[in-house]
C-alpha cells in the first residue's frame, strides 16, 4: 500500500476494525482530494460509520493509518481534530441545552473566543432556519432540527474538512437544499466535504467524487463519472454491491 | 400469550449475559448470596418453630409482610425497575390488556429478585412444621403473596411513573418516606431498651399486621395454626380484596399506558446562554457551564441532590432521638454529616461520562484536553456542592450551638468534598457503567448493571475514605479533646490536602482520559 498522501484532505491506509470475530472494515487505501465533494456510499452495515469513526478519533483502529491534511490522526489526534468538523450519526447531543447554548458550547469547547462564537452561532442558527428555535431545548427539537443543529456544531470552528454521516436524513427538502448550497459554497472556497449517504441520486448530483463500500471493503472509488461509467450511480451501485431480489415477492401480502 | 411473554422475559434475561460475562458473574454472585440468606432464614425459622411455634409464626408473618412492603417501596424510591418489559413496548400488538397484565406480572418472577422473593416466602412456611394444614396453607399463601408483591411493585412504579413527568416528585416522595422513619426512631429505641419485651411484642404486632394487605397472605397460616378462624376469614377477605383492587388498578393503568404514549411536556425556553454564559469562554468554562445546567435540569442528577436533605434529617433528627439519653443528647453523630455529604457529592461525578452517554462524542470530536474536561466538571460540582456541604456543616452546629467546632467541621466537610471530587475525576476517566439514559425515567434501571457498578463504587468509596483519613483523624482528635488547636489544624489539613488531591485528580484523570478517549466513547456506545 502506498504511504499516506500529505496533499489529500483525508488519506486512509489499511484501516482495520474487528468486532470480536467479525471484521467490520478490511484494509483499503482511500484518498479524498483537497477541495472535493466526496460521497461515501454503501448498504446498511457496510462499514461506512465505522470507517468515518476511525479517522475522526471516535474509534481506535486495530491497524492502519489515517491523516487529515498531512496530520496523522492517531499520532497527533488533537491537531487532526482541529482540522475536522464532524456530524456523527447515531450519537446523542447534550440535549438539555437550548440550540443556541449547544452551538456556543461546541465553539467554546474548541477554545474559540467568546465574541467570535456568538457571531458565528447567530449566523449558523439563521442559515439553518433555527433562529426561532434557538432558545428551545434541543430535546424538544424534531429529528430534522436536531440534525441541523448538529450540523451547525460541526461547522462553527470553520474546519478545513467536513465529515458528515447521513446529514440529510429526516431533514425537510427546503432545509436540505439550503444546506447543499452552504456545502457547495464551502467547497468552492477550498473546503473539503466527505459525506455518507444512502441516497444515490443525491450523491450523483451533489458530489464530485464517490467511493462505494460493501462488507467493509472498497468496491470502487474515483470521480462520480469514472465510477458510474455511463450508468446511473444507482444502477452501478447495485451492480457493485449485488443483493437485488429475484422478483419473487411476498405472495400473501395483499389485502 | 402469557407463556410467550414469560419466554420473552427469559430470552431477555439470558441474552443480557451474552453482552458481558461480568453480568453473568454478577447474577451468579447475587443469586448465591440471596440463596444463602434465604436458606439460613428458613432453617432458623424451622428451629424456632420447633421450640416456640407462636414466636416463629409471628416472625414469619412480619417477615413476609416486610418483603411485600419492600416490593411496594424499594423499586419506586430506590432502585427503579428494568424497563425492558414496559407495557408501552407492547402497544402495537393486539394483546388484551388483562392477558398482558398477567403475562407481565408472571414474567416478573424471572430474575434473581422475583425468584428469591418467591423462595423466601415459601420458606417462611417452615415455621409451621408441626401443623401440616397450616404448612400447606402457608405455601399457597406464599405463592399468592409473591404474585401480589409483583403486582404492588408494578402498580407503584406505574403510579410514580405517571407523576414522574413532573420533576422533583420522586425527591419529594423520598423525603415523605423519611417522616415515618423519623417517628419510628423513638419507638424502636423504646423497644430496644428492654430486650425481653421483643418476644412479647412481636406476636402483638403480627396480630395487627395480618389484617393489612401486606401481611394478609402470610397471616392466613398463622391464624389457622392458632385456631383463630375469625382472623382467618378476615385475613382472607383483606387479601382477596387487595388482590382484586391492585389488579384492577394495574390493568386500568396498563390500558391507559398503551393508548397514551409517554409525552413529556416540552421544557421552558432558555433566554440567552444561561449557565453556559456565566463561566469564562474557555473549554473548561464551557464544560462547567454545561455540567451546572445538567445538575439543575437533569432528573438523574437530582437524585444525588435529594440524598442531602435525607441525610440531614437522619443525622440531625432521627439518630439523636434514638440516643437521647446519652451524655451529649446523641448529637455527636450529626458532626459526621459534613464530611459524609461532602464525600457523597464529590462521589457523584464519578458517573459523569456515563451520564453524558454518547453526547460525550462532542468532547472527543472537539479534542477537548482531558484536564479541561475534568476541571470543568469539578468546578460545576463545587458550584452546587459547596453550598450544600456548608449547609450540612452549619445545620448540626446551629442545632447544637457548639460553634467551637466550626473550623474543624469546615475542614473535614470541604476537605472530603474536594478529595472525593479529585478521586472521582480519576475514576470516571477510566470506568464507565450503565446508568439510566438521558431522558429516561430515573425509575428505570438498565438491565445487568449491578455488579460492575457495585465493584467500581465500593473501590472508589474505599479510596475516598483512605485519602480523607488524615483530615478525619485530626477532626476526631478535635472532637474528643475539644481543643480549638486541633480544630484549626483540621481546617488547614482538610483544605490543603483537599485542594492538592483535587488538582492531582484533575491532572491525572485528564491524562488518563486523553489517552483513553476512543475507548471511553466505545464504552458509552455499548451502554446505550
Amino acid at each position: 500500500m502506498p504511504p499516506l498522501d500529505p496533499q489529500a484532505a483525508v488519506s486512509l491506509r489499511g484501516l482495520v476494525k474487528m468486532f470480536g470475530q467479525h471484521r467490520a472494515v478490511s484494509p483499503f487505501p482511500l484518498d479524498v482530494p483537497s477541495g472535493s465533494f466526496y460521497g461515501l456510499v454503501g448498504p446498511n452495515g457496510a462499514g461506512k460509520t465505522t470507517t468515518l469513526s476511525m479517522f475522526t478519533g471516535l474509534l481506535r483502529p486495530d491497524a492502519g493509518q489515517a491523516s487529515v491534511h498531512g496530520v496523522d490522526v492517531w499520532a497527533d489526534p488533537m491537531e487532526a481534530k482541529r482540522r475536522l468538523g464532524v456530524l456523527a450519526d447515531g450519537v446523542r447531543l447534550f440535549d438539555r441545552l437550548s440550540g443556541r447554548q449547544l452551538v456556543t458550547y461546541t465553539g467554546r469547547l474548541r477554545g474559540m473566543p467568546a465574541d467570535e462564537v456568538d457571531q458565528r452561532t447567530n449566523d449558523l442558527l439563521r442559515v439553518m432556519d433555527l433562529e426561532d428555535a434557538g432558545d428551545k431545548l434541543v430535546v424538544d427539537y424534531s429529528a430534522g432540527m436536531t440534525k441541523k443543529v448538529a450540523l451547525a456544531c460541526a461547522m462553527i470552528h470553520a474546519p478545513r474538512v467536513l465529515v458528515l454521516d447521513e446529514p440529510f436524513e429526516a431533514v425537510d427538502p427546503v432545509s436540505a437544499a439550503n444546506i447543499r448550497d452552504i456545502l457547495n459554497q464551502y467547497v468552492a472556497n477550498g473546503g473539503t466535504v466527505l459525506v455518507s449517504s444512502h441516497v444515490m441520486d443525491l450523491v450523483q448530483r451533489m458530489c464530485t467524487h464517490v467511493a462505494v463500500i460493501a462488507d467493509g471493503q472498497l468496491r470502487a472509488s474515483g470521480t462520480v463519472d469514472e465510477v458510474r461509467g455511463g450508468l446511473s450511480l444507482e444502477e452501478r451501485f447495485v451492480d457493485l454491491v449485488g443483493g437485488r431480489g429475484t422478483g419473487e415477492g411476498l405472495s400473501w401480502l395483499r389485502s | 400469550m402469557v407463556a410467550q411473554l414469560i419466554s420473552l422475559r427469559w430470552a431477555l434475561f439470558t441474552n443480557g449475559f451474552k453482552r458481558s460475562p461480568w453480568q453473568l458473574v454478577g447474577a451468579i454472585i447475587g443469586a448465591l448470596y440471596a440463596l444463602g440468606v434465604i436458606v439460613m432464614a428458613g432453617v432458623g425459622l424451622a428451629f424456632l418453630g420447633a421450640n416456640s411455634p407462636q414466636l416463629a409464626g409471628s416472625i414469619a408473618v412480619l417477615a413476609s409482610a416486610a418483603v411485600v412492603l419492600g416490593w411496594a417501596i424499594i423499586p419506586v424510591f430506590f432502585t427503579g425497575m428494568d424497563g425492558s418489559m414496559d407495557p408501552q413496548r407492547f402497544a402495537l400488538f393486539p394483546i388484551p390488556s388483562r392477558t398482558l397484565a398477567l403475562g407481565l406480572l408472571l414474567a416478573g418472577f424471572i430474575g434473581v429478585p422475583g425468584l428469591a422473593t418467591l423462595l423466601f416466602l415459601m420458606l417462611t412456611s417452615l415455621a409451621y412444621l408441626s401443623a401440616p394444614v397450616a404448612l400447606v396453607l402457608s405455601v399457597l399463601g406464599a405463592i399468592v403473596g409473591a404474585f401480589f408483591a409483583q403486582l404492588v411493585a408494578r402498580l407503584g412504579i406505574s403510579i410514580a411513573g405517571t407523576m414522574a413527568t413532573r420533576r422533583g416528585v420522586r425527591e419529594v416522595a423520598s423525603l415523605l418516606l423519611f417522616i415515618p422513619i423519623a417517628f419510628a426512631g423513638p419507638a424502636i429505641a423504646q423497644v430496644g431498651r428492654n430486650g425481653e419485651a421483643v418476644g412479647s411484642i412481636l406476636p402483638a404486632v403480627a396480630d395487627w399486621v395480618r389484617y393489612t394487605p401486606f401481611g394478609a397472605f402470610g397471616g392466613l397460616a398463622y391464624s389457622l395454626e392458632r385456631g383463630d378462624y375469625l382472623a382467618l376469614g378476615l385475613g382472607l377477605i383483606v387479601g382477596v380484596a387487595s388482590l382484586i383492587l391492585a389488579g384492577w388498578g394495574y390493568t386500568h393503568y396498563l390500558r391507559r399506558a398503551i393508548v397514551t404514549p409517554p409525552r413529556i411536556k416540552s421544557a421552558a425556553a432558555v433566554k440567552g446562554l444561561g449557565w453556559v454564559g456565566r463561566f469564562p469562554a474557555t473549554p473548561w468554562g464551557a464544560v462547567a457551564g454545561r455540567a451546572t445546567t445538567y445538575w439543575l435540569k437533569d432528573p438523574r442528577y437530582a437524585a444525588s441532590l435529594a440524598i442531602v436533605p435525607m441525610l440531614v434529617i437522619l443525622y440531625v433528627f432521627v439518630i439523636p432521638s434514638l440516643n437521647s439519653d446519652s451524655a451529649d443528647g446523641g448529637f455527636s453523630f450529626a458532626l459526621v454529616l459534613g464530611p459524609l455529604i461532602g464525600a457523597v457529592l464529590g462521589f457523584s461525578i464519578s458517573a459523569d461520562i456515563s451520564y453524558d452517554s454518547t453526547a460525550f462524542s462532542s468532547h472527543v470530536l472537539a479534542g477537548v484536553s482531558g484536564a479541561a474536561d475534568r476541571l470543568g466538571r469539578v468546578v460545576a460540582l463545587m458550584v452546587i456542592g459547596i453550598p450544600l456541604t456548608l449547609l450540612a456543616i452549619l445545620v448540626p452546629l446551629g442545632v447544637s450551638g457548639d460553634w467551637n467546632q466550626l473550623p474543624g467541621g469546615l475542614g473535614a466537610g470541604l476537605g472530603a468534598l474536594l478529595t472525593s471530587a479529585g478521586l472521582a475525576s480519576v475514576a470516571s476517566a477510566r470506568w464507565t457503567y450503565s446508568v439510566p439514559l438521558p431522558g429516561d425515567s430515573p425509575f428505570k434501571t438498565p438491565p445487568g448493571t449491578g455488579m460492575r457498578m457495585a465493584l467500581t463504587q465500593s473501590a472508589l468509596f474505599l479510596a475516598i475514605l483512605v485519602f480523607c483519613a488524615p483530615t478525619l483523624g485530626f477532626y476526631v482528635a478535635s472532637l474528643v479533646t475539644g481543643d480549638p488547636l486541633w480544630s484549626w489544624v483540621t481546617l488547614a489539613v482538610g483544605l490543603v490536602l483537599g485542594i492538592v488531591l483535587a488538582a492531582l485528580g484533575v491532572r491525572i484523570g485528564g491524562r488518563w482520559m486523553e489517552r483513553r478517549m476512543p475507548e471511553l466513547m466505545q464504552a458509552v456506545m455499548v451502554n446505550r
